[in-house]
């Protein structure tokens, strides 16, 4: 049953969401290993026949006939897939009519927007927001990188956190006021700034070939953290550096796995005194479709002893989504094998 | 297993078409094409069957016969049932329309429209492929 | 290998090289180390306590580096114990106010000290009458690099870094290959270079050097500065 008014349909969808998250077990394992909701294997597990597919007008739809499937376009960057994709299992989930679904799924994101009649949709909208952004997904990663309510108004963090969770960065900017942190004004000041200038920014004088690809800063706070992005993405370490103890960040190691390093400087910490810390940071451009664990030790160079401190991370740069089965299935139906 | 113990277990093609070579290129038609579909490559389905990327090339190219064993496997794999690939599940041919589901989007293209039907069938075959 | 020429060298007056570990105080080992060498027999003075008293001094925080001025005040108004008296702390305290020396410290040397002019002459000059010289350089590549000899040469174009500074003390001085050198003792432990001191060829610390110091008579200090 479809709820009849626009609260009882945004309650119900969020309810539904959170219910799957619970059966799935996907809070305890995020909070443990880190990383986004991983919406394609969330489908996969419940047996959902999912296809991604090259449709020009639609982002997604979902069938109920013959049986249930669901499919998402192959034309848009790997947040917008995520996003379809977990609107349609919504639909799924909330047993709704077969629903074709356009760019009206992501106008509908502003709080302020005009509240559609069809409140299917508006449960599917719910669910989907809920189910790829709950509020404890914020937090987490708000704690894991530092960052208290006032970094919220800030459209670098802000940015950083819309990659960490998997979303774009506009939906991330409506969710932080959806769940109160932030109003909607600040949200609409937030879209002021365009996710591109942030890219220039942090890059700085390296200047890619486009702006397409997201640009993920890496810093000791992501140790141990999955990063799931997709072809075209470019990191910038920032990493405080002991080079007044004689540990220095191993650089190679970075080259070593397929990465280039385009820009390797240094950032003062400190302009008087003697033997401080500095910030290293180094800007590297992935191998193609990379997936893998990234590690880098801080150590003596001349030195066998152990790595005074280690950031490794699990990397996954083979989004967005191809033609076909979702990455997710097809790992486990070939790498089972 | 030598040429012996493989003939025994050799699939008994489609019925009809009556031709040996014909029935196979069929076969590694719609095998190819619901490969390709699925979005896989031709190294990891063959690395899935445990059999050589070429030997996948010749039965998508009709070239080798397919072992029931190996027909069953890319069956499962692919979501379909065995039929569908034979030929003998009749119903794999026939289009769903799903006009009905445009209700809300009226200007859907000519490609998202095929992409549903062609999907529609996939889920139809997959149903079936999951009762057997 | 390289073919070296030792003609000043001062390594007798000190014990074994230390080690700062990750810690930002290499300043107080440079300046803690000169001091022990100027004493009699060998006993290494607390560097933590030095370290402390210099961040105190210049209102800095236990993570960052040290300033000259500052560390020489520290020694000359503060002295140091013997490194018994306040064990190097291998990390930083996570609780900065939990940062302060032990009640027992023992007595307090104190010693005065100047800087001087930052130049390789006015090291050898120092060198030749026998008194070691704290040094303030940046550093870049070759500094890190495995070398038993200790000789740090710079590879073709490398340049200083003036992010990275480090403080060494320079306990001689000879020629690398016919080029002048320096003989630094360093904090970064014995697997460092040879048995912890390096070899600073003119090509690399002439370029790098930044400031210097020297150690001169001993003061009296406040038995218990705490109470001061």
């Amino acid at each position: 049953m479809v709820a009849a008014d626009y609260p009882s349909a945004v309650r119900a969808g969020t309810m539904a969401a959170a219910r799957l998250h619970q059966q799935l077990d996907l809070r305890q394992q995020i909070e443990a290993a880190g990383g986004n909701v991983d919406i394609f294997a969330a489908i996969h597990a419940l047996d959902l026949p999912l296809l991604v597919r090259p449709l020009q007008g639609l982002l997604g739809a979902y069938l109920s006939e013959p049986g249930p499937g669901v499919l998402v376009t192959t034309q848009r960057p790997m947040s917008i897939q995520r996003f379809t994709a977990a609107h349609e299992l919504g639909h799924f989930r909330m047993q709704h009519q077969p629903s074709l679904d356009d760019e009206s799924i992501l106008r509908r994101m502003p709080l302020q927007a005009q509240p559609t009649g069809d409140f299917q949709e508006v449960e599917a909208d719910a669910f989907a927001v809920e189910f790829m952004m709950p509020r404890w997904l914020v937090a987490w990663h708000a704690a894991r990188q530092g960052w208290t309510v006032p970094d919220f108004r800030r459209p670098s963090a802000v940015y950083q956190l819309s990659l960490r969770i998997g979303a774009s960065y506009e939906a991330t900017c409506w969710t932080l006021a959806r769940h109160r942190f932030i109003q909607p004004t600040q949200a609409r000041e937030l879209l002021q700034t365009q996710p591109r200038e942030m890219k220039v920014a942090l890059l700085e004088a390296y200047q890619p070939q486009d702006y397409r690809g997201d640009v993920w800063l890496l810093t000791e706070r992501d140790a141990g953290a999955r990063i799931d992005g997709s072809r075209n993405d470019l990191f910038v370490l920032r990493l405080e550096e002991h080079s007044g103890g004689g540990y220095l960040w191993d650089i190679d190691q970075l080259k070593e796995s397929g990465f280039a390093v385009v820009r390797d400087d240094l950032q003062a910490i400190d302009a008087d005194g003697v033997g401080g810390p500095v910030i290293r940071r180094v800007t590297a451009t992935p191998p193609d479709t990379y997936r893998g664990r990234l590690a880098i030790d801080e150590r003596r160079p001349w030195d066998p002893d152990p790595p005074l401190a280690t950031l490794a991370v699990d990397v996954d740069l083979t989004g967005p989504e191809q033609e076909g089965l979702s990455r997710a299935e097809r790992r486990r139906l070939l790498e089972a094998a | 297993m030598d040429e012996e113990e493989r003939s025994e277990i050799m699939t008994e093609l489609a019925v009809h078409p009556d031709n040996d070579d014909e029935a196979r290129r069929l076969l590694g038609d719609r095998l190819r094409e619901a490969r390709k579909y699925l979005g896989l490559k031709q190294e990891e389905v063959a690395t899935y069957l445990k059999i050589p990327r070429t030997a996948l090339t010749d039965i998508e190219n009709g070239q080798r016969r397919v072992e029931a064993i190996e027909l069953a496997r890319l069956a499962k794999l692919y979501r379909q049932p065995v039929g569908y690939f034979t030929g003998e599940d009749a119903a794999a041919s026939l289009p769903i329309d799903v006009a009905h589901l445009a209700r809300k989007a009226a200007d859907l293209s000519e490609q998202d429209r095929s992409e549903l039907g062609r999907f529609a069938e996939y889920l139809r075959a997959r149903s079936r492929a999951a009762r057997v | 290998m390289s073919d070296i020429t030792i003609s000043v060298d001062l390594r007798a007056s000190f014990g074994p090289a230390r080690n700062q570990g990750a810690r930002p105080t290499c300043l107080a080992f440079a300046a803690s180390d000169a001091h022990a060498a100027l004493r009699e027999g060998w006993a290494p003075l607390s560097c933590e306590y030095a370290f402390f008293q210099a961040q105190r001094r210049a209102g800095r925080a236990p993570n960052t580096g040290a300033l000259l001025s500052s560390m020489l005040q520290a020694l000359r108004k503060d002295g140091q114990p013997e490194e018994s008296g306040w064990p190097y702390l291998s990390a930083t305290p996570a609780d900065v106010a939990s940062w302060a020396p032990p009640r027992e410290i023992g007595k307090l040397f104190g010693r005065n000290g100047a800087s001087a002019t930052h130049s390789i002459d006015r090291i050898i000059q120092e060198l030749d009458q026998r008194r070691p010289v704290i040094v303030l350089t940046m550093l870049s590549r070759a500094f890190y690099q495995r070398n038993p000899q200790g000789v740090v040469n710079p590879a073709p174009g490398e340049q200083p870094e003036p992010d990275r500074r480090h403080a060494v003390v320079a306990v001689g001085h000879g020629k690398v290959d016919g080029q002048r050198a320096v003989l630094v003792r360093n904090s970064w432990g014995p697997s460092w270079g040879d048995a912890g001191y390096g070899w600073l060829t003119e090509r690399f610390l002439g370029s790098r050097i930044y400031a210097a110091a020297t150690l001169l008579e001993e003061v009296d200090v406040p038995a218990d500065p705490i109470a001061a």
